[in-house]
């Protein structure tokens, strides 16, 4: 056990450098920084030597290597825009992130599994349709239309709650809840299904007439091999929170990483991108590190190794 | 310390869960209610400002976006006032002394809020620090025709130009020439300063918290007197409908930026009022690439002016928010002329011209849009459907932003683009149109030999009269000429809680110091 | 009870499937329904609320009309086309590849599967909106592009979770009896993992489906794809963005269709199952 977390904690370096590889490369196909920080009326001169200054006009093979060196030292760069350390922008952010990351995972697995295993156990009843439909409607309404509709509801016809921003436990409701709207229905519709496949296990060995410990004995054995889909949509959802909540953010003014990253891009911060997919890789491969053990932990028979 | 300690534990998916929790609700008690809490008394004013973005720095003489919050911040020689004219700020007078010497006398007694005295070495280090081809100043190129500045004594100093420059008290009005400490600045160096901003002006800067807010307060010692808004928070809300409803939930207190659709919104709240400023956007244009057939026939870009039915598109698409116009140039702008006649909409009239010009069946082009202005692929589509009625097949394609501000300069967007442009930053005729219509510069698709000597002289001469002739005289050969579809100038709205006294300016500034509360 | 049940199943398959078909016809055959040109602009009659006179003759838009004074119920018919299209061929091209990807790491674990999993985790760390910008500016826009940027995000999830799985099947006794009498991997695969993992693909396919939609129209804002008066449903729920206080039924309606298609896709798909686990 413990030299296989040391093993994956190994394959994480090396994926991180990977993930840090491939961004280095295709953000810098995608256009010029200095062009971007300097004002329309720069004269091409004027981006020529702020391109040198930045050292984007050495060779790209250069740049890398450089970039490597510094990234073994701990060395992230420092943001084009902030002109601070990368690494502190993206760690500054972070504590947002998790804490609205966090809440809706909650929302989501909460209501979830409590709508996949009601569904479930209702098969094919009305029940199950009006679920089912209702969570088929919160995935594909957008998320910004979730988001403005409760801002109007909520905060400015009811004035229950603020509009947006970061100012403790009300501000993180609305967002929370438009966060876990999409992930409600994959993991409802994972978990419906998983569950049927048991209780459909379960009931044809009951047919078979065979004996009472048996029955019981696969229908537990089943009943872990169907969670471990359903723990797997969850982790794969959370990782997109981590990251993916540009939309989110954005509409509740939430100053977490995705909005970072984004401006990032758009603003070609090749050190801030790099700096950020690098932290976000990181916490991803943890993640599934943690998933995998989650799964040893629920059948023992899938080797640790 | 203790925030980062409890997320790196956060990292696996179990200790996160627990950890979330309990970071949320500590999460920053103290930035809560400053808008929403009423002014008990008057003499302690607080606001809140929802603006779309965060600052990326705070150093004037480094900014990669607008000065709204360091202009408070800080003081420049020049100052607009209430009709966007010059009037004195930290220099009380200002003449010419030769074709390229300004002298500027400043104003005596002013202290940096650190203490430091404000005088003549101050202002030579403010501009020379940006000057410094070392230093890469992002905004160098709105001080570039400067060649030195030079202290002559304690509150006297020249300003140098390479040639003649008649835009040199504008330039000292707006970034990047805003006068900061020079011990201060050397001391904590270049980085460092764009955090703790240290200046002359009426408010000091408490604190910057990255991708959310910026809190200033009043400087009590302020030399103008002390402002009646004692403390004030920039807030960053990107998203438009939500600075909306913030300002209507009573969050904060002014928005910028209402988008169009969001001014009914305003207009029918109890506790909040629409500020109008006309026609202090970009002038948006459609643009033709002159070079490139068939937009090098004069006839054809005619045609397809006459064709747009401009009105129609400003009336029901931004539903009155912007004003057509044929001007280049701004009403507030130096050199504006009045509205020149243009073309009127005449769909008869653009296919017998295309016809005259080799097209009588039309031919098909592809339109470049861009985000930056209010609902550019609905007037994109309009222009596309009208322009099928004179047989042009029009292609919209819709462009990334940040990639098409690095296709535009380089030359590599579609033959026809949508474009806009404006002069805010020195609400001069030179601003407005120099870069986009002098052939050479890189958002010009334009080269019209005359039009280029014309701009080349109004740019350095010192004769205000001259150089309104000739801004006029390019107006109109420029109309005529047709390189673009002129189309309109935006309006900006923003909202403001009846609370309060202030309305938006054209020169896009946000000067704090001028709000007062409403007294009932 | 149970009899109730089975009945309401059986509906359910004729529901789902003429559901299914009527979304078919309507959109594939668009032309022949859509009431007026999707295209057609009328600047007399934009935000006309849905059953209301327009067009000065008398006429009732039945769905209203956009802030172009296009007709609503014409562009969602036409829409469904392009939308639909684009998310089928992206879930199927993400789902082959992602699958086989999940399939081939639980199977064989160890090496290939912490290399086919690091590279998810890498993938799942670009944002789609990366190597959008990254496509239009090396290869300008077009609808290929944006396929190929739908199936390069899409396949992560389909590998995790087909994997999760194919983890513990692979213990089953069936499975292992085949291997230890030396039946070739490939073979195994086909014949007794990827059957059992065929309901887990197509529950995570539809559910892909949606999030393909409204993906497709994000990454169209940015530039990359579809031209923008082209009709989708996604195209129209981000377009009536501004309006969703002012105009509800621009971007409710579409986003109604979108959670229409989903519902009547898994609908279907449960009763293939149940059908499969009646027999």
């Amino acid at each position: 056990m413990k030299r296989y977390v040391l093993k994956r904690l190994g394959q994480a370096l090396l994926a991180v450098i990977g993930a840090a590889t491939i961004v280095f490369f295709i953000i810098r196909l995608s256009g010029d920084p200095a062009r971007l920080m300097l004002p329309p009326e720069a004269g091409e001169d004027q981006i020529a030597a702020l391109r040198q200054s930045l050292g984007f006009d050495r060779p790209l093979g250069m740049q890398y290597l450089e970039y490597l060196k510094n990234l073994l030292t701990g060395d992230l760069g420092r943001s084009l825009y902030y002109k601070e350390s990368a690494l502190k922008l993206v760690l500054d952010r972070m504590p947002a992130t998790v804490d609205l990351a966090v809440f809706a995972i909650l929302i989501a697995v909460t209501v979830g599994l409590l709508v996949g295993i009601l569904s479930a156990y209702y098969k094919n009843s009305f029940i199950d349709y009006v679920l089912n439909g209702w969570i088929f409607l919160t995935q594909s309404l957008p998320v910004f239309w979730i988001g403005i509709v409760l801002i109007l509801i909520f905060a400015v016809n009811l004035h229950w709650l603020p509009t947006s921003g970061n100012r403790g436990l009300e501000s993180i409701v609305l967002p929370a809840i438009t966060l876990a709207a999409y992930p409600i229905a994959p993991i409802a519709r994972t978990m419906r299904a998983s569950l049927i496949e048991v209780m459909e296990q379960g009931y044809m060995v009951t047919s078979q007439a065979q004996g009472f410990s048996k029955r019981r004995r696969i229908f537990k054995r089943g009943l872990k091999n169907a969670l471990l889909p359903v723990v797997t949509v969850i982790s794969l959802e959370f990782g997109v929170m981590i990251a993916g909540a540009v939309v989110t953010e954005t509409i509740f003014s939430w100053p977490g990483v995705g909005q970072l990253i984004i401006q990032a891009v758009s603003n070609r911060d090749f050190p801030l991108v790099q700096a950020s997919i690098l932290v976000v890789s990181a916490i991803y491969i943890m993640l599934t590190l943690a998933t995998d053990l989650i799964y040893h932990v629920i059948d023992p028979r899938i080797k640790v190794r | 310390m203790l925030k980062r300690k409890r997320w790196f534990m956060s990292l696996t998916l179990l200790a996160a869960l627990t950890a979330g929790c309990s970071t949320v609700s500590k999460t920053e008690p103290a930035a809560s209610g400053s808008a929403s809490e009423p002014a008990t008394a008057e003499q302690n004013l607080e606001i809140t400002i929802g603006r779309a973005f965060d600052v990326s720095g705070l150093d004037p003489g480094f900014l990669t976006e607008n000065a709204q919050v360091v202009d408070n911040i800080f003081d420049t020689l020049v100052k607009r006032g209430e009709n966007e004219e010059l009037v004195p700020g930290l220099a009380t007078s200002w003449s010419q002394v030769d074709d390229k010497t300004w002298e500027f006398k400043l104003r005596e007694g002013v202290t940096f809020t650190n203490g430091e005295a404000f005088n003549a070495e101050a202002v030579k280090y403010s501009l020379e620090r940006v000057l410094d081809p070392a230093s890469n100043a992002p905004t160098a190129s709105y001080v570039s025709t400067i060649d030195k500045v030079e202290a002559i004594d304690e509150y006297t100093v020249h300003v140098i130009t390479k040639n003649p420059d008649p835009l040199i008290p504008t330039r000292f009005n707006r970034y990047p020439t805003e006068i900061v400490p020079p011990k201060y600045a050397e001391e904590v160096g270049q980085e460092e300063f764009a955090q703790k901003p240290i200046g002359t002006g009426p408010y000091k800067f408490v604190s910057w918290d990255k991708g959310s807010n910026v809190v200033l307060e009043a400087n009590a010692e302020y030399w103008n007197g002390e402002p009646q808004v004692k403390k004030v928070t920039f807030r960053s809300i990107p998203e438009a409908s939500t600075r909306v409803s913030s300002l209507l939930n009573g969050e904060v207190d002014i928005v910028t930026a209402v988008s169009p659709e969001d001014r009914s919104k305003i207009e029918s709240s109890s506790n909040a009022r629409l500020s109008t400023v006309e026609r202090a956007g970009n002038t948006v244009y459609v643009g033709f690439k002159t070079d490139v057939e068939p937009f090098n026939d004069p006839k054809v870009r005619q045609a397809l002016n006459y064709a747009i039915d401009v009105d129609a598109i400003v009336d029901n698409v931004l539903q009155g928010a912007a004003v057509r116009t044929n001007s280049l140039i701004g009403p507030k702008d130096f050199g504006y002329a009045g509205e020149p006649k243009g073309y009127d909409y005449d769909p008869e009239k653009a296919k017998q011209l295309l016809a005259e010009a080799g097209y009588p069946d039309g031919f098909s082009v592809t339109l470049d849009t861009v985000s930056w202005y209010a609902k550019n692929t609905d007037v994109a589509q309009v222009i596309a459907e009208q322009l099928k009625a004179v047989g042009v097949e029009i292609k919209v394609n819709n462009v990334e932003s940040s990639v098409y501000r690095t296709l535009v300069p380089s030359g590599k967007q579609s033959d026809m683009y949508v474009l806009g442009w404006s002069s805010t930053n020195t609400l001069d005729a030179d601003a407005a149109i120099y870069a986009i219509l002098r052939s050479g510069e890189s958002y010009s698709t334009y080269a019209n030999a005359d039009v280029d000597a014309k701009l080349d002289e109004a740019r350095s001469s010192t004769d205000e009269n001259r150089r309104q002739e000739l801004y006029k005289e390019i107006q109109d050969q420029v109309i005529q000429d047709a390189p673009r579809i002129f189309l309109y100038q935006e309006n900006q709205y923003y909202g403001v809680s009846d609370r309060l006294n202030w309305d938006g300016r054209v020169d896009t500034s946000l000067q704090v110091s001028t709000i007062t509360a409403k007294t009932e | 009870m149970k009899k109730r049940a089975l009945l309401r199943g059986g509906a359910k398959g004729v529901v789902s499937i003429g559901a299914l078909a009527v979304i078919f016809v309507l959109t594939v055959f668009a032309p022949w329904f859509a009431p007026v040109d999707p295209y057609s602009q009328s600047l007399k009659d934009i935000l006309v609320p849905p059953l209301s006179p327009y067009g000065g003759d008398g006429g009732i838009s039945l769905l209203g009309t956009d802030q172009l004074g296009r007709d609503v119920l014409s562009r969602l018919l036409y829409g469904g086309r392009l939308s639909l299209w684009i998310s089928i061929v992206a879930v199927a091209v993400s789902g082959v590849i992602g699958s086989a990807i999940g399939i081939a790491a639980g199977y064989f674990g160890g090496k290939a599967d912490a290399l086919l999993m690091r590279l998810a985790d890498i993938q799942m760390s670009i944002p789609s909106m990366l190597l959008a910008i990254v496509m239009v500016a090396v290869l300008g826009s077009g609808l290929k592009n944006i396929v190929i940027v739908l199936a390069v995000t899409g396949w992560v999830t389909f590998a995790r979770v087909v994997r999760s799985q194919v983890l513990s099947l692979k213990e089953m006794e069936y499975v292992e009896a085949a291997r230890a009498m030396g039946v070739p991997h490939v073979t195994v695969m086909r014949r007794h993992i990827l059957p059992n993992t065929l309901f887990t693909i197509a529950t995570q396919a539809a559910l892909q489906m949606s999030h393909m939609i409204l993906l497709a129209a994000a990454l169209s804002f940015l530039g990359l794809g579809i031209e923008v008066s082209t009709p989708t449903w996604g195209g129209m729920v981000n377009d009536g963005k501004s309006y969703i206080d002012s105009a509800w039924w621009l971007s409710t309606l579409p986003g109604l269709a979108i959670a229409f298609v989903i519902l009547s896709i898994n609908l279907f798909g449960d009763w293939l199952r149940d059908r499969a686990e009646d027999r």
